[in-house]
């Protein structure tokens, strides 16, 4: 079934249609849940309220953008939402970090998506959201301020915070390794 | 290596990426709430085409009888000044556009009327009427036949009911406007004109007059007197369409269950209500007797302020030194992991949160009018299509709940009452100004039960607006 009638099925509330658009659908939003959630329990939750909010305003949605990034932005929204119900999001002062040069680290280079998820899902959930929103979404400071209620200033502080605390974890992934290695070789 | 360069890598690792799911468990988990949403839809969507059918079918009979009244009108009302019996020369003289009879003499009229003193209406066979037509029914392809044209005559306004003889006017006069304004013409007065060649050309409308049309003289009754005459005809109801805005006070009614008191007094100490705008079309249809009934479209917004003040510490972990590993070698090695960090965070929101919605009102009125100026009461309901929210309350403490998408909220409040009185003024021939204090009740709470804390309102304020009479 193409995209367009599976659309047209769903405004039209074929309940067939409905459920292939879940089986079609809810691996990759899973993802996008995943990135924002503190577990796997709680993003499938999302996950859920994503689907829901997808069938009600289904006969909003606007032909002429892609309907995966429609899809993708109501679960990011329903995400962050779940993220202010828990309270994560913080509000710190300004900091401005700069763009500055970071070693790639070798280890780095044989990651897979899974793997970079998981370094990702380490960051805490503020500093997650805002890298997530702005590195894996491409939303903009302004748009992640909007989304989370917070100013420009703030969401920059908190990008270049969790790209300090990634690289962290990237030097100690490869610090250890090194040093496991040194071990190993005593 | 700079931060955008890692960044598209897990981009583009991560925007393709999809997790393992079992779709059939969140689809079980969600079926029920999107049987409700497909209920919602078509119920919805009955409730459009419901309304819209009802429109069109009530346009439809109402065009229907106002054409039928004109009809009924325009088969009453002859064109041409033919006379006829005494009684329907009356009925026709109160609305002929032919107000031919009731004005002061021109002098330079030769028609002369003879009438009877004692008949309440007077009717005038004149030859000279149908000759002056005749030049123009020649014109015309149409022409009233020989019999017609002797019975052609004209009409008098029944308030020369007491005159018995009536004076003739001109006919330029029959397209003069201001003919109401002239003076009632004396009995036995005698219009004088120096030739009929001099008549202006009668309407069109004078010359489609057919055979069928003209009644037949015979059968027609006689009114014993003018009082008798049965009353004019005229449209029984009238329509007008206008614009309507309004600000008014807002009184909101929260309610909370026992499960949820602390929230409730979270909420009254953080919201504010504002105030009510409301906007709206509205399209009216009137009977003579001065009752009415008014639709259109509406749109009211609510407005709320949310102001939240407090200063929350939290317990969050950073990645850095939890300890040292001292080696054999003397070495210190950190360890790094999470570790503790405490933060004071000052929260300072403050949100203008918007309830808008789009209605259907139905609303009677009863409405007195007088000469240029009106007043009246009305009383009906606003259906609501639709409830739309935006901005954040609280959720639970130091916790917000985003307006725009939450699940508190219906899509669809139902009824509101509405009472009102109105006072019109009328600035010309079609144009109203109107002013409606009023009140609204919702009685229907605007959050879904499971959400504990009912929230209803009623809103007090003033309408003003205009209106144009299709009269």
């Amino acid at each position: 079934m193409t995209e367009k009638k599976l659309i047209q099925d769903c405004r039209n509330g074929v309940k067939a249609s409905q459920y292939l658009l879940v089986k079609r659908y809810a691996g990759m939003l899973l993802s996008v849940c995943r990135r924002y959630a503190r577990d796997e329990a709680m993003a499938k939750d999302i996950l859920q309220e994503t689907f829901i909010r997808i069938f009600e305003n289904i006969g909003k949605y606007e032909p002429t953008g892609s309907f995966e990034a429609w899809m993708r932005r109501i679960a990011v929204r329903r995400s962050l939402q779940w993220l202010e119900r828990s309270c994560f999001r913080q509000e710190s002062q300004p900091e401005e970090i700069p763009d500055e040069e970071v070693l790639e680290p070798e280890i780095y280079q044989n990651m897979g998506a899974d793997e970079i998820m998981v370094l990702v899902l380490e960051l805490p959930p503020g500093y997650r959201a805002v890298f997530n929103l702005f590195a894996v979404e491409g939303y903009d400071h302004r748009e992640i301020g909007e989304l989370l209620g917070i100013s420009e200033s703030t969401s920059r502080s908190q990008l270049a915070r969790a790209r300090k605390m990634l690289q962290d974890k990237l030097f100690h992934l490869k610090n250890r390794s090194r040093y496991e290695v040194a071990v190993d070789r005593k | 290596m700079k931060w955008q360069s890692i960044e598209n890598k897990i981009r583009k690792a991560l925007s393709g990426h999809r997790s393992e799911v079992d779709a059939d468990e969140i689809w079980a988990a969600i079926e029920p709430k999107v049987d409700v949403i497909n209920r919602r839809k078509s119920r919805r969507g009955f409730f459009l085409w419901f309304w819209l059918t009802g429109l069109v079918l009530a346009g439809s009979a109402l065009t229907y009888f106002y054409q039928n009244e004109t009809a009924v009108a325009e088969k009453i009302l002859p064109e041409t000044p033919v006379a006829v019996s005494k009684n329907e020369t009356y009925n026709r003289a109160v609305e002929l556009p032919v107000q031919v009879f009731q004005q002061e003499a021109n002098k330079n009229t030769t028609a002369e009327f003879s009438g009877e003193n004692d008949a309440p209406s007077a009717v005038v066979q004149s030859s000279g009427i149908a000759a002056r037509t005749q030049p123009f029914l020649n014109e015309k392809t149409q022409s009233l036949p020989p019999q017609n044209q002797s019975q052609t005559a004209v009409a008098f306004e029944s308030n020369l009911k007491n005159a018995g003889q009536s004076d003739f006017r001109n006919l330029k006069d029959f397209r003069n406007p201001d003919l109401n304004t002239l003076a009632e013409p004396t009995a036995g007065q005698i219009i004088q004109t120096s030739s009929l060649n001099e008549l202006p050309e009668l309407p069109i409308s004078l010359l489609t007059l057919t055979p069928a049309k003209l009644p037949d003289l015979k059968t027609l009754p006689l009114a014993a007197s003018l009082d008798e005459a049965p009353p004019m005809r005229r449209n029984t109801f009238r329509f007008s369409a206008g614009v309507q805005g309004s600000i008014s006070f807002v009184e909101r009614q929260l309610n909370a269950d026992s499960t949820q008191l602390e929230l409730f007094d979270l909420r009254k100490r953080s919201e504010r209500t504002l105030e009510a705008i409301q906007a709206g079309l509205r399209l009216t249809v009137r009977h003579s007797s001065g009752l009415g009934l008014t639709s259109g479209v509406n749109y009211t917004q609510i407005n709320e302020r949310f102001r939240y003040n407090t200063s929350v510490t939290t317990v969050d972990t950073t990645y850095g030194i939890q300890y040292y590993i001292i080696t054999i070698n003397n070495d210190t090695v950190p360890y790094y992991g999470d570790v503790p960090l405490e933060r004071t965070t000052t929260y300072k929101k403050e949100y203008y949160n918007k309830y808008r919605m789009v209605e259907i009102p139905v609303l009677a009125d009863y409405r007195y009018e007088g000469r240029d100026f009106s007043v009246g009461v009305q009383a009906g309901v606003f259906a609501n299509l639709n409830l739309t929210t935006s901005g954040r309350f609280l959720a639970a403490k130091d916790a917000f709940e985003d307006l725009s998408d939450t699940d508190i909220f219906k899509s669809n409040v139902g009824l509101s009452y509405y009472f009102g009185l109105s006072a019109g003024y009328l600035i010309n021939e079609n144009i109203e100004l109107t002013i409606s204090p009023f009140m609204r009740h919702f009685p229907e709470s605007f959050t879904e039960s499971s959400y504990g804390i009912s929230q209803r309102y009623n809103l007090y304020g003033v309408n003003v607006g205009a209106l144009y009479r299709f009269d």
